[in-house]
């Protein structure tokens, strides 16, 4: 089962997307936090991970960069999401390290597609 | 420190003026009176000395045979002659004579010496025998031959008149000849009384002093009121300068301040326009996030009920997903207007038909207008032909107006009418949209069209909408290098006027910045390490549509044009490879598998990343006001005319790759 890691500190859309992934079969851990979303993905080593940008303790931006360049989750695809949605947003979370980007509000359909983009599978 | 200096300047001239011109003058007059007594004097002299010549002549004539003898007898005798008989009686006869000749004369005395200075005969008899001293005049006389005359002022003398007192007497010495040889005998010396004719000299001298210094004086006082008014001239002028000057100073020390205010003013606006532009970008993701959780769970609540069978409930949640897109559409609105204000909307320029666009407009607004149980008038003539403009900000402009008029009337009218007029540079195509709405007051008009200010805040509670429309309207009215106006009367209606140049020219004024060309948008956000081949220069065109045989021959066609070819099969493909590959141009099938071909336009247009690129619907069947309605760039119709194809991509291809692609 693909395993998403879903770091978002906002609760009722942590809540929302995490239920809709699982109710497509996705495995889904989440993390409060940018600092816990490294922590994560280092101990659990997830399929891909979803990643907000406006984030607590450590930055969405900072957060991308540190787990590409740890080499036990450089290879880890990240879909980065955010509300920010001026330009050079998107410019901004690619040059971080983030494989994707979205906007929110998210268009679920086309995160399922990237998801599984960039996994390979279908939960 | 300038202004002492300058006064004391005018005031040393008028000083120095007055104190030289006064010596000279002074001077002047004491030369010139001085000059006119010497003259006078010479005049005088060169005068008394002819009469005593002409007198001697006759003396000489009339005395000489009695002189003769004094001269020739001893002189001895001579000394003692008076006393002798023979003597006394020549010297009676010689004063009888002279008395005689001298009376009515100025003559006073006379004497007579012989050649060697011996006083032989004189009026005061006891001058005679008396010797003339050396370098007397009278030597210089015998000398010379010539007459010697002199004036001399004399206390006191014997005169044939008796004694006088202060005199001024002139007295000639003159050489007496002896008639028979010719030969210089005896001097004459003759005393004339001059005093009178000296006096009146002196009088006369005074008097010419006086008129040279009276001339002088006012030729003076002339040159002095000439000197002072010229003084005060120049000091007023002096003055004026400097009080120009102090003016000057004062003005640039306002100026200072003011550009030193302008200049605060200006930081302060523009850190109020960065709050404004960091303010939106906020706002935008606080608003978003709150979104993304009501459509996101209305999505899935709707997910959850589809297999219930609750339609009624399926029909409300997709009324909240709708409103939860509608406030999406209004957020990505004000996203827009702020950034047509930083400048950064392009135009794309390019020959279009003016009557096709307006009647695609035209079926679009139409189902609009309807609903608000209004008539729709359109009128537009055939043969307005094409202009150059950017074909999808015209369309936003009317479709602004146009959906506003039917959002603000009910059981009305909204016509749309549209004409060319003007000439040449000035050739203009003129559209007017007006209703028989609610209308609007005269000084609401003026406010309008600026953001976020709608007629009335309550419009906003009753009609709702950002109230940005008009004012992207108008910037986009203005970026075209036309303008755009409002006429109304509040309860009977609204018109407005747009007029547009039939050859735009990027119009960039001072109130809105250069819109950046795509290429070089924002190097620090663009140019770094973009993932996509965002920064090459070959255009890119991503190809949606489920033929295999309509894919194939449209990629063939494109990639022998130049272009890179992304190609999808199905709509949610192409949005994920929109979004991946960023392309320049978009051709999309109407007619796909699961989300149709305006589904996928709709989600492309809502994207705030892929909303700029254009789309070129294709379709078997013609619903191109559809297409437009839902921002398509252009509308093909199946079977493809291929060269009408190349001509519509190669237009909306970005003009610096157009160059490359070919």
């Amino acid at each position: 089962m693909t395993m998403i890691l879903l770091v978002e500190d906002n609760e009722m859309n942590r809540d929302m997307l995490s239920r809709r992934l699982i109710r497509k079969g996705y495995d889904v851990i989440i993390a409060v936090d940018g600092a816990e979303g490294i922590a994560l993905a280092k101990d659990k080593k997830p399929d891909i991970i979803l990643l907000d940008m406006s984030l607590p303790v450590i930055d969405g931006w900072q957060a991308a960069q540190q787990i590409k360049q740890n080499d036990d989750t450089g290879n880890i695809p990240i879909i980065g999401l955010s509300a920010h949605a001026m330009d050079g947003d998107r410019e901004r979370a690619l040059d971080a390290g983030c494989d994707e980007y979205e906007a929110k509000p998210i268009d679920f359909a086309c995160l399922l597609e990237k998801i599984s983009q960039h996994t390979n599978t279908q939960g | 420190m300038l202004k002492f200096f300058k006064t004391s300047n005018t005031f040393q001239l008028s000083r120095y003026f007055s104190i030289a011109s006064l010596a000279t003058i002074i001077v002047a007059a004491l030369i010139l009176s001085w000059m006119y007594r010497v003259m006078a004097i010479d005049d005088l002299t060169q005068q008394g000395e002819n009469n005593h010549i002409t007198l001697t002549q006759t003396f000489a004539n009339a005395i000489w045979p009695q002189v003769k003898f004094f001269i020739d007898s001893d002189k001895q005798d001579a000394l003692r002659g008076r006393s002798l008989h023979e003597n006394q009686l020549h010297f009676k006869t010689l004063d009888a004579t002279v008395n005689k000749l001298i009376k009515n004369t100025p003559v006073l005395k006379i004497k007579i010496f012989d050649l060697q200075g011996r006083t032989v005969y004189a009026t005061d008899s006891d001058d005679v025998g008396k010797l003339m001293p050396d370098n007397y005049p009278g030597q210089l006389a015998v000398a010379s031959g010539k007459a010697e005359t002199e004036l001399r002022f004399i206390n006191y003398i014997n005169t044939v008149r008796g004694v006088m007192t202060d005199r001024y007497i002139l007295s000639s010495y003159l050489p007496v000849h002896d008639p028979a040889s010719d030969e210089i005998r005896a001097v004459f010396e003759i005393y004339a009384d001059v005093s009178e004719m000296y006096q009146k000299i002196i009088d006369s001298r005074n008097t010419y002093a006086v008129m040279v210094i009276t001339i002088l004086g006012l030729v003076y006082t002339a040159l002095f009121l000439l000197v002072r008014h010229a003084d005060q001239v120049i000091r007023k002028q002096a003055n004026e300068r400097e009080q120009y000057l102090s003016e000057i100073e004062s003005i640039n020390l306002d100026l200072d301040s003011n550009a030193k205010e302008l200049a605060l003013a200006h930081d302060k606006a523009v850190e109020a326009s960065t709050y404004k532009t960091q303010f939106l970008a906020n706002m935008s993701h606080e608003l978003r996030t709150p979104l993304n959780a009501i459509i996101g769970y209305s999505e899935m609540l709707t997910e959850d009920m589809a297999d219930s069978e609750q339609t009624q409930v399926i029909e409300d949640l997709r009324k909240i997903e709708g409103a939860g897109k509608h406030l999406l559409m209004v957020i990505n609105e004000i996203l827009d207007i702020s950034k047509i204000e930083a400048g950064r909307i392009h135009l794309h320029l390019e020959d279009f038909d003016v009557s096709e666009t307006v009647c695609g407009i035209a079926s679009t607004v139409e189902p609009l207008a309807r609903k608000g149980n209004n008539t729709f008038l359109f009128s537009c003539p055939d043969n307005l032909g094409t202009i150059y403009s950017d074909v999808t900000r015209f369309r936003q402009i009317l479709l602004n107006l146009l959906s506003n008029a039917c959002k603000f009337t009910h059981d009305g009218e909204v016509s749309l009418d549209i004409d060319r007029s003007g000439q040449d540079d000035m050739e203009h195509i003129v559209c007017t949209v007006s209703d028989t709405g609610i209308g609007v007051t005269q000084g609401n008009l003026e406010k309008i069209f600026k953001p976020f200010q709608q007629a009335d805040s309550s419009t906003t509670r009753e009609h709702g909408g950002t109230g940005l429309g008009l004012t992207i309207s108008k910037r986009f009215c203005e970026m075209l290098g036309g303008s755009i106006r409002a006429e109304s009367e509040p309860g009977h209606g609204t018109r407005f006027i747009v007029k547009l140049p039939v050859n735009a020219k990027e119009n960039l004024t001072a109130d809105h910045p250069r819109p950046r060309l795509p290429d070089d948008t924002d190097p620090q956000t663009h140019d770094k390490k973009l993932p996509h081949e965002r920064r090459t220069k070959i255009s890119r065109v991503l190809l949606i549509d489920d033929d295999p045989t309509a894919r194939d021959l449209f990629q063939r066609f494109l990639e022998k044009h130049g272009f890179d070819v992304d190609v999808a099969e199905d709509g949610a493909q192409g949005l994920s490879m929109a979004r991946t590959n960023t392309p320049d141009l978009i051709t999309l099938d109407v007619m796909l598998p699961g989300k149709d071909g305006w589904s996928i336009l709709q989600e492309l247009k809502q994207d705030p990343h892929l909303k700029d690129i254009p789309v070129i619907m294709i379709s078997i069947i013609n619903e191109e006001s559809m297409g437009y309605a839902l921002g398509a760039a252009d509308y093909l119709t199946k079977p493809i005319d291929w060269e009408y194809l190349g001509n519509t991509i190669r237009k909306w291809v970005r003009i610096e790759k157009k160059g490359q692609s070919k």
